[in-house]
């Protein structure tokens, strides 16, 4: 009994032992770098090829002029699949991404061939529900409060990519509206993948270019009607929006020797 | 043994996520018997001095917009943590989506505000904070404000031996509200400890209607803490095209209009009632679920209405004014 009782302290205690070590071993970093290759995000932001900027007016097709004063999202859970469809996940999980973000740095991995590459745009279903904005100390945290705040005042959950800003309907110079995309909730979980067919060579690096086209968000809106959803308010127009951001994001990826 | 064990392994798990240290014991909650004990998160544990600090915080205007609004103003301990309005005032003087409820015994909620869109009570401080409709400060902002203050840095490190920020000052505040505990009316003195001379005849009376099958009001209002915390639809209205309640966070058409039941500890300190204030006092409330209440989808099968006397009613109210715990909100003043 005696020894039913130390093992069962020994293994508690080493059950609290992995719990708070987790983090250590998740970056066990293998010492030899000369089989590794560096990954980074290059982020592009534009308007039908126009550099994008808040607060700078874009004209649409139909004569409508469009202001963004917001455009943030969630770039999140980063990972590459070899031929043998083995999963390799890179850090960071969650990246807050402004309108001026520029470069995600993924750190090294193994270096090989990687042959179809996924991320997600939003926060993962797991995290949605289990992680709240009160868990961080740090506010410098993706997923800590925001003053421009990617959750709810009213809900749980976060926001996973938010876009607001004015139209000026007629283009005469005066705004006659805003609007007000704020789309969260897991169905909205934009999951992106491409086929890369790229080798990660020992020693160099590869940029994955994510390239956002801001004017594809209103592709088939109506602008005098279709201006505000939070969501829960306005599930339609959400929808449309997770559509249109989704065709808005292209992925391609570059080898630098 | 085996119990000694898994208490073991409870403290030191969260001991991995707390941060600091509390600077002060923890606090055993002495409940009575017949009140359940309280749930305390791994992570945030009761000290004298957490609770201190997050009523500092929960009575301080620094966390609203313009400095002149605190949680308080909206919830004063002498209504038991209501208002008195039938909408409380933001700070630029706008009426809140919902009436104020009780903050009393919050620490039992299984989920919080009345549609039950936060789960916890650490991550629900955030709404009012930040809400254009009420506090209306950007979290980030309300935590370098307090920050900012050489008193509150003390306090902090004191208490979590640690800086503000989002979670601890998250920590502090749920702290001081889940010792927002009230058990101590004239009714629990003559229900749960056999004091025969405690409330009186009507309110006696009154409790028997209450419980009865022509009422059954305790159908919903149940238990010690007077709530099954369902979400319900109590046929008040018949048109929830504002305030869709449960199905504001499911989306769902047969949520439309349900809100959580409300605790009716202390319900005589908290008129006017129901989620949008509507009703001003006792009496018009029972005369809502005696008219059987407004049709709607989705209505409770419950109210079905009923027939009431004059006399029953004063006897209903003394028996709701027995549910008043006076001791417990001269404690929070």
């Amino acid at each position: 009994m005696q020894i039913f009782k130390s093992l069962l302290f020994l293994s508690a205690a080493s059950l609290v032992l992995a719990s708070c070590n987790k983090d250590d071993n998740d970056n066990n970093n293998d010492d030899n770098n000369d089989l590794k290759a560096s990954v980074k995000i290059e982020l592009s932001h534009n308007f039908e090829g126009e550099s994008f900027e808040l607060d700078k007016y874009y004209t649409l097709g139909n004569g409508s002029k469009v202001k963004f004063t917001t455009a943030q999202f969630y770039l999140s859970n980063v990972a590459f699949m070899d031929d043998a469809d083995n999963r390799t996940k890179l850090e960071p999980q969650f990246t807050f991404v402004e309108s001026t973000t520029s470069e995600i740095d993924l750190g090294e991995v193994d270096a090989g061939h990687m042959h179809m590459l996924m991320l997600n745009l939003g926060v993962d279903e797991k995290t949605n529900t289990t992680v709240l904005p009160t868990d961080f100390e740090d506010l410098n945290a993706p997923l800590a409060p925001k003053t421009n705040s990617m959750h709810w005042s009213w809900n749980s959950g976060y926001i996973f990519y938010k876009f607001e800003g004015d139209v000026d309907t007629d283009g005469d110079g005066t705004d006659d509206d805003s609007f007000k995309y704020h789309i969260g909730l897991n169905d909205n979980l934009i999951t992106k993948s491409k086929m890369a067919h790229t080798d990660l060579e020992a020693g160099k690096s590869t940029d994955i270019m994510v390239k956002v086209d801001y004017a594809k968000i209103f592709s088939g809106l109506d602008l005098s009607t279709e201006l505000i959803t939070m969501t829960m308010n306005n599930p339609e127009l959400a929808t449309k929006i997770k559509t249109n951001f989704e065709a808005a994001v292209e992925i391609e990826t570059h080898d630098h020797n | 043994m085996v119990i000694g064990l898994t208490g073991f392994l409870f403290t030191a798990v969260f001991s991995c996520r707390q941060v600091g240290k509390p600077a002060a014991t923890e606090i055993k909650t002495d409940l009575p018997d017949y009140f359940p004990s309280l749930p305390i998160p791994g992570d945030n544990p009761l000290t004298s001095g957490k609770i201190a600090l997050g009523k500092k915080l929960f009575f301080d205007p620094v966390l609203s917009r313009h400095r002149d609004l605190s949680c308080a103003s909206c919830h004063l301990p002498h209504l038991a943590f209501t208002d008195g309005q039938v909408k409380s005032i933001n700070v630029g003087g706008v009426p809140t989506l919902r009436n104020s409820p009780s903050l009393f015994n919050v620490a039992y909620h299984p989920y919080y505000f009345m549609d039950g869109g936060n789960p916890t009570l650490e991550s629900q401080l955030i709404s009012p904070i930040e809400n254009p409709l009420e506090m209306d400060l950007p979290f980030p902002e309300a935590i370098a404000r307090v920050a900012a203050d050489p008193e509150y840095i003390r306090l902090f490190k004191e208490v979590f031996e640690a800086k503000v920020s989002a979670y601890t000052l998250s920590r502090a505040i749920a702290a001081y509200e889940r010792s927002l505990l009230s058990y101590s009316s004239s009714f629990d003195r003559f229900y749960y400890q056999g004091d025969d001379e405690a409330i009186s005849a009507d309110a006696k009376a009154g409790y028997k209607l209450f419980s009865s099958e022509k009422l059954a009001c305790n159908s919903c209002h149940k238990g010690v803490l007077f709530t099954d915390f369902k979400f319900r639809h109590n046929g008040l209205k018949e048109d929830y095209s504002k305030d869709p309640g449960r199905g504001r966070i499911t989306l769902k058409k047969e949520d439309e209009g349900k809100f959580k039941t409300p605790s009716l500890r202390n319900v005589a300190l908290t008129a006017p009632f129901m989620h949008d204030g509507s009703l001003k006092n006792l009496e018009e409330v029972i005369r809502h679920y005696a008219a059987g209440g407004k049709q709607h989808f989705n209505k409770d099968s419950l109210i079905m209405g009923f027939e009431i006397t004059e006399k029953e009613q004063r006897q209903l109210i003394a028996f709701l004014n027995s549910l008043t715990d006076t001791n417990s909100y001269k404690l929070h003043q």
